[in-house]
This record gives structure tokens, C-alpha cells and sequence, in this order.
């Protein structure tokens, strides 16, 4: 360890991250509400892709002037592993979660040649009703329901990015780890292309690709569960008593590595060396993800 | 290559059809532009570009055609790419098939301009006569895609079977405006003379409120808030800021033809 933040020693190794495919969605309501009631139940379920299918969550709110239709909205971005993936969540999480929120309407956040279908196919719940606007070039579909008109984009563009960029934060005691987290979580949440996926931005169920049962793809990471110390091998000392992982996916490697950056120093600032043991990287050895985020580069 | 500026020399005294001043007209060199051929309408003979115009090339990439130009015919037809600028008024067929890039008109336009239109933008600081934008005879579809910008008034059945697109018209309309209509936008900011949305079947005419409407052949009006008229508006700040600023508060909006089971709508700001 020889980097130190606000006391707290920062471990020479890296957090491995992988390839995705990427979309921004816009939501927009008549009140910023209807926007976050839309954004949650959009976002729901959409911590992993292990079982989720795709890592989804709200990017940042946005303001009236910074939305297509000039009312209050929510950015979200969504992160899958393949495009045929998030080919299939993304109509069906709009369909369910925003078409049926009232006074919503869902527009494209982001450009490209390679497309997500929105309203291209949600267009058909208007049952022949429906409305097609090219305005700019850009297609809008304009479905009836019972409180005037869900606008929908025709689709948005998909990117290449990156998912899984991570740092575990050693604590001391669980109540420590749980200040120092939420205070990363709190820094990074402002932060453009950027998400944290799971719950509160972290996870304590940091995992290991496999399992002794089959079936299983990812199980418990044994070596960093604190209640396993002197029965499995573990890379920390005792002062160590629970540990909270931040993951961030990343439209840029930069946007991710400036993340770690802004996060790390926030939750060590928080607590301290009287709350945290010190900082580390999950990754599997770099054999698995392309993307290396070495802590000691990315603190500098 | 570079632009070229067409000024015209003598006057014709002859009706041409001049649909050879469009299509590919901006990636010709200057040369061969001059060899182009203008028959005579009605007749067997032709002029050539030379025989009328001077030609001097131009340090940008624009074609421009000066001159009384209102016995020349289908200038701009199929105009594809590049920007094209005529000063004088023009002949009929103006911006025929048009497809792409731009085309500005400082004059006049006769009748069937913009005749089966299927993109590319198209701005006229002038009048222009019957027809704007109707299908080529015999075709189903009139203007299918681009934006048309009349700053000026406009004749009968503009916007005739127009399919997608849009027609913005700042000065006063004739008789038939989006008659027949498919789908696409109409802007009107002027008078609009009886026959408005006859026979529409779906598209959005939004007009000034107070235009009377057959209220046999659409709904009676109701106020909505649109999200769609706000994505409008937005198009439409730069060239129409009234009625930008009219669409983002409530519009007034009625649907129909109901004698042909339309569902077109008229938006009255």
C-alpha cells in the first residue's frame, strides 16, 4: 500500500471491467414526480446483468430547458452485455414502466447509427390510433391513452461502453463502511455517464464467476466475507469487519476512472482511518475484462 | 467545383422548360452547364444556357440565377444536393421532384412548385401559385418528405395529397388548403380561404385561431397540452417564434375529415 487518502492506504491493484452496450433514454412528466416514478419502476430490477438481464439506473435529473419537450425529466442509462440484450429489455421496461406512467413520454438520449426500437414498437398499443410525427429527422409516435397522448421516440442510438468498474472500501465496523459508502455514492451521483447500479449505488454481495453447485455462474466471493475469516484464505488483516462494493458503469473509461477517482476520495474522506482499513479493486486477474483500472493511476 | 452565378442576358420571349437548371446542376463544370438545352415548350426547337445567360463562376460552392426568370420553366427540377439560389421571379414547376439539399427562391414562384417533393428544404421570399406541392398527374402523393417555406401567400390546393413533410406558409392561403391530405405538418400563420382539410385523412394543420372550419367534417374543438407541440415548437422557434411560443401552451384541436373516417386534426394557436 503506498498511496494514502485522507490517511487511508489505497492498495496497488486494479478493478477489471468489461465491454457493453450502452443506451441513454430521456423520460419526461409534467412534474419532476411522474419523472422519478417512471425512472424507478424503469430502473427496477436492474441491478446485474447476472439475473437482471441489463445494470439500469438513473444518470441525473434534468431540468425543463435540458429536455426535448421542455418539461421536467429523468436521463437513465442502461448497460447490457449484448445488444440483442438490451434490444429486449429496453421495449419491454418502456412498455410496462413508462407508457403506463401518467403524463410521461420517453425520448432518445443519445445518437447513433445503431438503434434500440422504442416506439417503432410500442407504437402498435395505440391499435391503429397512433399518430407519426418526422420531425428533424427524428420519428415520433403519438399513442392514445386515457390521459391525452404518450409521445414516444421512434428508437434511440446504442454505443460501445464499459461495465463493471468497481473499488471495495475495507471498513471497520459495518456502521463505518456504511457512512464512508453512502458518501461515495452521494459524490458520484452528480457525475455525467456514469451509473451505479445496485441498490444505494453499492453492494455487500460482491461475487466470484462459478459455484461448487452447477448451474450456478456466480456465487459468493468467500474471500472477502468477514465471517469466513480463519476458515478460507482472505487478503486483509482482522481490524477488517465489513466491506461494501461501489460498481460504476461508463459510457468512456475516463468518465468511469474520474468516478473512482471523485467516489474513492469521498467515502475515505468521510471516515477516515478511524472508519475504513483501506481501499481495493475486485477483478479476476485481468484475464477476464479488457478494461484495467489501476488504482494508482486512477487516484493520481 | 466551385459555384456559378447564371444571369440573365436577353429576355427569351419564348416559354422554356428549364429542367435541366436542376438536378446535378452544382457538380457541372461551367462548360458544360452553357451546352445545356432549354426547349421551347410547344415546339420542336431549343435555346442553349448560352444563349440567354452569362455564366461567372463563384469563389463558394452555390449555384445563383438572376434574372426574370417567369417564362423558364421547372427550374430546380429534381434538385438533389447543393444549395441553389435564384433571384427573380420563376415560371411554373419550380423545385419539381425535388429530393435534396436547398433550394432558395428571392421571387415569385408560378404554379406546381415544389410539385412531388420528396425532400430537402425549400424557402420562397415570395408568392407562389396553385398547386404548391401536388402530385405529378396521375401519382397518389404530392409533397412526401423535406420542408417547403413560403414567406409569402399562396394559391388553391396547396399542399394537395401531401404525405409527409413540412409546409409552412407565413402569408394568406387559397382555397383547398391540405385538401386530401395523407399525413405531414401544414403551418399556416396567414388567412386561410373555405375548403380547408377537405377530404384529409390524417396530418397536422396548425393554423391561427379564429379559421373557420366545416364543423360537419371535424370535432368540435378541445384544449390540449401536447408533448408533440412542444418537439414542433422547437423546430419551428427559429423561423415562427409566435407560434413556437403559442404551441407550448394549450392548443386548441379539432379532428376529422369525418366524412372520409380521417383523422387528420387542425391545431388552432
Amino acid at each position: 500500500m503506498s498511496m494514502h487518502v485522507a490517511g487511508v492506504p489505497i492498495e496497488a491493484t486494479f478493478a477489471e471491467a468489461f465491454d457493453m452496450k450502452a443506451t441513454r433514454l430521456i423520460i419526461t412528466a409534467e412534474t419532476i414526480d411522474w419523472a422519478r416514478d417512471a425512472a424507478a419502476a424503469m430502473t427496477g430490477f436492474g441491478t446485474s446483468v447476472i439475473a437482471c438481464g441489463i445494470e439500469i439506473a438513473v444518470e441525473r435529473e434534468l431540468s425543463p430547458d435540458e429536455t426535448p419537450d421542455g418539461r421536467p425529466g429523468m436521463a437513465i442509462l442502461a448497460f447490457a452485455v449484448s445488444s440483442k440484450e438490451l434490444e429486449k429489455q429496453i421495449p419491454r421496461r418502456a412498455g410496462q414502466c413508462v407508457l403506463t406512467c401518467p403524463t410521461t413520454a420517453l425520448f432518445a438520449g443519445i445518437d447513433s447509427d445503431k438503434r434500440i426500437v422504442l416506439g417503432k414498437q410500442l407504437r402498435y398499443f395505440g391499435d391503429g390510433y397512433q399518430i407519426s410525427k418526422m420531425i428533424n429527422n427524428r420519428r415520433y409516435w403519438r399513442i392514445p391513452v386515457m390521459d391525452g397522448e404518450f409521445l414516444c421516440e421512434q428508437d434511440t442510438g446504442r454505443v460501445d461502453a464499459i461495465g463493471g468498474g468497481n473499488f471495495l472500501l475495507l471498513g471497520r465496523t459495518l456502521t463505518d463502511v456504511s457512512v464512508a459508502c453512502r458518501a461515495a455514492t452521494a459524490a458520484i451521483a452528480p457525475l455525467a455517464n456514469v451509473i451505479t447500479p445496485f441498490p444505494g449505488g453499492a453492494t455487500r454481495s460482491g461475487s466470484k464467476v462459478g459455484s461448487k453447485y452447477s448451474g450456478l455462474f456466480a456465487s459468493t466471493n468467500e474471500a472477502f466475507c468477514p465471517t469466513l475469516r480463519g476458515i478460507v484464505a482472505q487478503p486483509f488483516d482482522d481490524q477488517v469487519k465489513a466491506i461494501l462494493e461501489i460498481v460504476i458503469d461508463g459510457m468512456t473509461f475516463d468518465s468511469i476512472a474520474q468516478a473512482m477517482r471523485i467516489g474513492i476520495t469521498a467515502a475515505c474522506k468521510s471516515v477516515g482511518t478511524d472508519g475504513l482499513v483501506g481501499v481495493t479493486a475486485g477483478n479476476y486477474g485481468g484475464k477476464l475484462g479488457r478494461h484495467h483500472f489501476h488504482l494508482a493511476e486512477v487516484m493520481k | 467545383m466551385t459555384g456559378v452565378t447564371l444571369t440573365l442576358r436577353t429576355n427569351p420571349n419564348a416559354h422554356l422548360d428549364a429542367s435541366s437548371l436542376g438536378g446535378s446542376l452544382a457538380s457541372q463544370p461551367i462548360a458544360e452547364i452553357l451546352k445545356l438545352p432549354l426547349p421551347r415548350i410547344a415546339s420542336k426547337s431549343a435555346m442553349l444556357v448560352e444563349d440567354i445567360f452569362d455564366a461567372m463562376p463563384r469563389t463558394d460552392n452555390r449555384v445563383v440565377i438572376q434574372g426574370d426568370l417567369s417564362q423558364l420553366h421547372s427550374i430546380a427540377n429534381r434538385w438533389s444536393a447543393g444549395e441553389l439560389l435564384v433571384e427573380g421571379d420563376v415560371g411554373d414547376g419550380f423545385a419539381s421532384r425535388m429530393s435534396g439539399g436547398q433550394v432558395h427562391l428571392h421571387g415569385n414562384a408560378g404554379n406546381k412548385t415544389a410539385q412531388q417533393m420528396r425532400g430537402g428544404i425549400l424557402q420562397v421570399r415570395g408568392n407562389v401559385g396553385d398547386d404548391l406541392g401536388c402530385p405529378l398527374h396521375g401519382r397518389r402523393s404530392g409533397f412526401s418528405g423535406g420542408t417547403i417555406h413560403v414567406v409569402g401567400n399562396v394559391g388553391h390546393y396547396a399542399g394537395y395529397r401531401m404525405r409527409r413533410g413540412t409546409l409552412i406558409i407565413q402569408g394568406d392561403c387559397g382555397p383547398h388548403l391540405g385538401c386530401d391530405m395523407v399525413a405531414g405538418t401544414i403551418i399556416s400563420t396567414g388567412q386561410v380561404e373555405q375548403g380547408m382539410g377537405v377530404g384529409m385523412h390524417r396530418g397536422t394543420m396548425i393554423i391561427p385561431c379564429g379559421t373557420e372550419f366545416s364543423d360537419l367534417r371535424f370535432t368540435p374543438p378541445e384544449s390540449q397540452r401536447l408533448s408533440i407541440a412542444s418537439i414542433i415548437a422547437n423546430d419551428l422557434q427559429a423561423r415562427l417564434p409566435i407560434v413556437a411560443t403559442a404551441l407550448r401552451s394549450t392548443i386548441v384541436r379539432s379532428l376529422g375529415d369525418l366524412t372520409c373516417s380521417g383523422r387528420g386534426e387542425l391545431w388552432f394557436y
